[in-house]
Order: C-alpha cells, then sequence, then structure tokens
C-alpha cells in the first residue's frame, strides 16, 4: 500500500493566508480493486498550463498555488482527481462557481460539490477537486464519491464567505451567484471595457449574481467591495472613462452613471462609498 | 480534465503563456492586467472611450489578390442547411450509413442539385483536396472519422484519386490521437503540417532532439513556406517551449507548404464548440490551423486571426466546403473537450460561406448556453469578426440575410 504525501511546506512559502496543509492521496486499495496509475504528477503556477492550456488564466487570476493529479485504475475503468489548491477559500469558492451551472451535488461526498457521471467537482477550504470518469460509467459514481472523500476529508471546514453578504437578497435568483477576480472571470459576465476595467488589481473580489426584475424579465447586480473608498473612486472612475464603446452613458451625475448597452438595456453604476454597484441589463430604469 | 498539451484553439482574449505568467506574477499591478487585455490601465480623466489600438497586419496584400470564381464566400454565400437524424449516433458512436445519407442530404439541398452533380460544382478531377479535420478533442469532441469516410466516398465517386485525398491538421500528434492513420484510411494521405514534442512540453522530458536540429531550428520547419505568410506586428517569446510549439518565434505566421504547394481545394471539417463566450467553429479551425506562431496572436488580435487568414488566397480561393460535425456538440468549457458540456446533437452543417456558418452556429450555441444556464455574454465583440469579414466581402454575417436550411 502506497502513500503519497503532497502539499506539505509549499504552501507556507506561497501565501500566508493559506496554511501549510498536508493531505495524502488515497492509497491502492481505496476502494477494494483500485489501484493508482502511474505517479501523481504536481503543477505549480508557471506550469499549469501544461495541464489546462486554454482554460488556465483564469484559474491565476483567481489565485492558483498547485494542482496534483492522480490517475487510479482498476478492471472496471479509469479514475483521475485533480486537487487545486488556491490561495483562500474564496479563491477556491471563485473558481468553483465558474466551473458548474445547475449545481447537483452526489450524496456521499462530504463537501459542497456538483456532479455527473463524467465529472464530480467539489469544493472545500482552500481546495478545489475534481474527480474524473473517463468512461463515463454510472456505476463509477460510488467509487468516485469515494476518492473525492478520500482527500476532502482531510480538510477542515472554513468559515462561510461573506463576499455574497453584499448581495442583497430580495429578488435574488437561486444558483445565480458568482465571483470575479479580474477581466477573465468578468468576462464571462458581461464586457463593460478591456482589461482590468474595474482596477481589481488581481486581488479584490467581485461578486455578481441574477435578479427578478419582473415577472418575465431579470438584470444583473454586480458589486465590488475595495480597501477603501479611494481605490473604489478610482475603479469607478477608470470604467467611467474606458468603458466599454458600447456602453452609451445618458445620464451622469455625481457618483453615478446610467447607460444603455449594445442591446439597448439600460444600466446603472454607482459609487457607494468602498463599493462599485453595477445593474445590468434592466429593461427599464428603476 | 482533458489530457494536456497544445490546444490549436485557445480562448478568447488568452494571453500568451509565458507572458501572463509573467504579469499575473506582479498581479498586484494594474499595469500588468491591463497591458493583458490591451488598454490603458491607469487612471484618467478622459471621459471617452476610445476604441483599442489595432496592430498592423498584411491583409490587405492578401486582398489586393483579384479574386477567382471559387473564392469565400464561395457559391452559395449566406446558405446554411442543417440536417438532423436522431439516429446519427448510436450509443456515442456514429451510425456510417445514417452519416453518409446526412452527408448527402446536406450537399443536394445546398446545392439544389442531386449528389453526384454537385461534385462538379466544387471539384476537377485533377484535384488534390485536403480535408481539415479538428482532432482536439480526440473521442469526444473530434471530427468523426465517419463523416470524413462519407466526403472521401463522394470525392472517390467524383473521380478523385485517394491519393489525391489528404486528411490534414497542423499537429501531427493529434491527428493520430483523433483516430486519422493511414491504415485507417488506406490510400489517403494524412499529414500533419509539424510535430511537436508532447513530453519535453509537459516537462516529462528534457530530451529536445525530437523536435529541434542540433543547429537550433525546428524540426518542422522546412514544411512552411516562407514566401506565404501572415504578419502581424507582434511576435512570441523567444524560448524553446515556445518554438517546441510554434516552430517560428518572429512576427511571420507562414502557411503550411501543403496548402501553398499541394492542395487546390480544401474541405473545412470543423467541430461544434464554444470557445469562450464565442466558437471554435469553422474560421477558428483554418485561421489557427493553416498556419504556424499563433500564440502571438490571440492578445492582439483575437477572433480577427480567423477572419485574416482566411482572406489569404491559399484560402480564400481554395476552400470550397465546410461541414460541421456537430454529432456531438459542446457548449460550455470550450476549446479543451469538457464531457460534462457535450452533448449529443446529431447534426451536421453545410456551407460554402464559413462566415455565414459560424454566425448560424454562433446564436445556436448561444440558444443552448442559456438553455443549460450558463452565463452568456453576448456582447457583439465575440462576432465582429464575422462582421468584419463581410465588410471585406469574405462572408455573411447578418443573420437577416443568411438562408438556413433545415433538413
Amino acid at each position: 500500500m502506497t502513500q503519497r504525501v503532497f502539499l506539505i511546506a509549499l504552501a507556507a512559502l506561497c501565501s500566508a493566508a493559506a496554511p501549510a496543509q498536508e493531505l495524502t492521496l488515497p492509497a491502492d486499495g481505496f476502494v477494494e480493486g483500485w489501484v493508482c496509475s502511474g505517479p501523481s504528477r504536481d503543477f505549480s503556477r508557471d506550469e499549469l498550463f501544461n495541464h489546462i492550456d486554454g482554460g488556465a488564466e483564469i484559474f491565476l487570476e483567481f489565485g492558483f498555488e498547485h494542482l496534483t493529479v492522480q490517475r487510479f485504475k482498476s478492471g472496471r475503468g479509469e479514475l483521475a482527481i485533480e486537487v487545486y489548491r488556491m490561495e483562500s477559500p474564496d479563491a477556491a469558492l471563485g473558481i468553483y462557481l465558474t466551473r458548474i451551472r445547475t449545481e447537483a451535488p452526489l450524496t456521499g461526498i462530504r463537501a459542497r460539490n456538483s456532479g455527473d457521471r463524467l465529472q464530480v467537482t467539489a469544493v472545500k477550504g482552500n481546495y478545489l477537486l475534481l474527480a474524473n470518469n473517463f468512461a463515463g460509467s454510472e456505476q463509477l459514481l460510488p467509487v468516485m464519491a469515494d476518492l473525492a472523500s478520500a482527500v476532502l476529508d482531510q480538510i477542515p471546514e472554513s468559515p462561510p464567505t461573506k463576499l455574497f453578504d453584499l448581495l442583497p437578497g430580495e429578488g435574488l435568483i437561486a444558483g445565480s451567484r458568482c465571483m470575479f477576480r479580474g477581466p477573465y472571470g468578468l468576462q464571462r459576465i458581461f464586457t463593460l471595457g478591456d482589461g482590468d476595467i474595474l482596477l481589481q488589481k488581481g486581488k479584490t473580489f467581485g461578486v455578481a449574481a441574477e435578479y427578478a426584475e419582473t415577472d418575465s424579465t431579470k438584470f444583473t447586480r454586480i458589486i465590488v467591495s475595495y480597501p477603501d473608498s479611494a481605490s473604489a473612486s478610482q475603479a469607478y472612475q477608470h470604467l467611467l472613462a474606458y468603458r466599454d464603446p458600447t456602453i452609451r452613458v445618458t445620464e451622469e451625475k455625481a457618483g453615478e452613471f446610467r447607460f444603455k448597452d449594445f442591446q439597448g438595456k439600460s444600466g446603472i453604476a454607482a459609487l457607494r462609498g468602498n463599493t462599485v454597484n453595477l445593474r445590468l441589463r434592466l429593461s427599464r430604469i428603476p | 480534465m482533458s489530457k494536456s498539451g497544445y490546444r490549436s484553439m485557445e480562448s478568447l482574449s488568452q494571453v500568451n503563456r509565458r507572458e501572463f505568467l509573467r504579469l499575473s506574477g506582479a498581479v498586484s499591478s494594474a499595469a500588468g492586467l491591463g497591458l493583458a487585455l490591451g488598454r490603458p490601465p491607469l487612471f484618467s480623466q478622459e471621459k471617452q472611450a476610445t476604441p483599442p489600438v489595432r496592430i498592423k497586419t498584411n491583409v490587405d496584400d492578401a486582398l489586393a489578390v483579384p479574386r477567382t470564381k471559387h473564392s469565400l464566400p464561395g457559391l452559395f454565400p449566406g446558405k446554411v442547411v442543417q440536417v438532423h437524424d436522431p439516429g446519427a449516433m448510436v450509443q456515442d458512436k456514429p451510425v456510417a450509413q445514417v452519416v453518409s445519407a446526412m452527408f448527402e442530404k446536406g450537399i443536394a439541398n445546398l446545392t439544389g442539385k442531386n449528389f453526384a452533380d454537385s461534385f462538379p460544382l466544387f471539384f476537377e478531377k485533377s484535384d488534390v483536396v485536403g480535408i481539415k479535420v479538428n482532432p482536439v478533442g480526440a473521442g469526444l469532441i473530434s471530427t468523426r472519422l465517419e463523416v470524413v469516410d462519407a466526403i472521401i466516398a463522394w470525392l472517390v465517386a467524383g473521380g478523385i484519386r485517394r491519393e489525391n485525398i489528404i486528411i490534414w491538421d497542423r499537429f501531427d500528434y493529434m491527428l493520430k490521437d483523433a483516430g486519422f492513420t493511414k491504415e485507417r484510411f488506406p490510400g489517403i494521405g494524412v499529414e500533419g503540417l509539424q510535430t511537436m514534442d508532447e513530453a519535453v512540453a509537459e516537462g516529462k522530458a528534457k530530451d529536445d532532439s525530437r523536435w529541434l536540429t542540433p543547429d537550433g531550428h525546428h524540426v518542422s520547419e522546412g514544411n512552411f513556406d516562407r514566401e506565404v505568410y501572415y504578419w502581424a506586428d507582434a511576435e512570441g517569446p523567444k524560448d524553446k517551449p515556445y518554438l517546441n510549439q510554434h516552430v517560428f518565434n518572429g512576427k511571420y505566421s507562414y502557411f503550411g507548404k501543403l496548402l501553398t504547394k499541394k492542395l487546390t481545394k480544401i474541405v473545412n471539417v470543423p467541430v461544434f464548440k464554444n470557445t469562450g463566450n464565442g466558437v471554435s467553429i469553422a474560421t477558428k479551425n483554418l485561421g489557427y490551423g493553416a498556419i504556424c506562431n499563433t500564440n502571438r496572436l490571440h492578445r492582439p488580435l483575437f477572433f480577427d486571426v480567423c477572419t485574416e487568414v482566411l482572406a489569404f488566397p491559399v484560402i480564400r480561393d481554395k476552400l470550397v466546403l465546410n461541414i460541421v460535425d456537430g454529432l456531438r456538440g459542446q457548449y460550455d468549457g470550450g476549446p479543451e473537450p469538457a464531457a460534462q458540456f457535450s452533448y449529443l446533437y446529431n447534426t451536421l452543417f453545410f456551407a460554402t460561406d464559413p462566415f455565414a456558418l459560424d454566425m448560424t452556429c454562433h446564436n445556436l450555441l448561444v440558444a443552448k448556453r442559456k438553455e443549460m444556464n450558463v452565463k452568456v455574454n453576448e456582447h457583439p465583440r465575440f462576432t465582429e469578426y464575422l462582421r468584419y469579414a463581410e465588410r471585406l466581402g469574405l462572408g455573411v454575417a447578418d443573420p437577416k440575410r443568411i438562408m438556413v436550411v433545415t433538413v
């Protein structure tokens, strides 16, 4: 029976916010008949492209630190786990939310998760975990759950994120909340402009969600909370100055501008203390 | 997660990998991310949004070349035929007879002539025909062998010799991974424009001798035509990992000699998948698949490469047909293969006009993404390259002027 210890001291070197964490990969026989298939592989920040070329940018933007990949095999098929250590629980949750669509938790995994017979995605503490089932066999779902749990159970719970506290509850559409930490994440939601248009500087998280506007329409709310009001003001001014050319300002007053977007829908951008608040895709200005 | 290695159709706005790391390494720097995505990052009192400066390219050289009867958008500008058959895939495998029948219907509905009579509209018996496949998501979302079988059968029935049919892609190892081998297609050519040492790229091996000559040149340099190139005022890194993957690293992206010297016609057979908020279908399959040294182009030019590379006569005047393999589609996670976002679609698309085809497929994928509860950014920037192509006279992008025939 082999044990692989990984992610030992690197965390302490990489991030003061992320305490050193020792995790042990599931050993041969974690479920009867299943053994490791080849050695585990590790990827640092500058190697992540070698694993997910074309998809690494958003991981890096959220605060990726380290990835370990291990394959397992048995006569029933082949599975793999990918353990991504992020710099904080918020970073891990942020990347988790970019990867799931309609959250569908599997039973038997003691962490927030979503998945199906092909892939399970889970998040706990600073970690994002993927369990992949290459053949897609439904019968392997319990093994995927055992595999994921063998790693996840070693990770202590972290307090719930407070980032979403920024979003008002009224009208919020369940399951629509997400985060972004820069242009790659923001681009998934809306195009406000090129580059780091909200001056998040790779550090500040933004949150977004869908809201019911009327019985048949919805709008998108984005809130970015900066360390101080001066930073928020600078970001607001930057947005106003470098907004996307399709954002046509219709009204501007101190700390707020209203606009029409490329679809003729309305929007409001407002500076409120240390936050920049946006409401997008409105049918009408409230 | 997919198999690691090069992916020929990286995400929209993807920054060169080393450049991104350099920038994000100093992640507290606003200048870093601003530079990465092309806008001045610093606060400015300027109240007018200004469009980013676009880098220069040599597309005007291409546009100056007189057109031929086969030039894009081809014989049927703005026409797209969509053929669906729920029996095309059984247990996730294509049913060859059904696919063949779909192919026949697609061609006939595109041309308005019967299958056999359609052949001479596009080909002469002396043609050397290149079938450009997309092998990137091998086995999941790659071009299906059965679709290529149907194309070959039609070409051969029309009188083209098997040795004058060549299945090709940019990377030789990807063709093999996806099942495009000479054993599977006897008598048919199978050619990659270049090789790349995956083991070295992934850091599993240190021996460069399989891709680098002793005098420091990529072994595939000779496969690219120094006389026919897409020039853009942007350079990639001058390091070995980039060279392994891209053959050259200056401001020139040379077209493969296969296209410039050998092929007289091209049939483009991409797959139906997204890349970020856009699509990686007909125009990307060639825009980033027919030339080398491409990663440098993502940041400054994005999808415009798909338009401008196709404007060059070596493609513009040879690309006679586009057939999208939508037997399986992928609505999210692309361009990487992502099993959890792929689905049986049992559809083939046919067009001579790759830009009308991409616009049609883009709108279908947007609808699918909405249906599947994916966040959708419908900003026009993700289809601007198609309108750019229309302005250049290469295709039709206005949905009102695109005729979609469903079969």
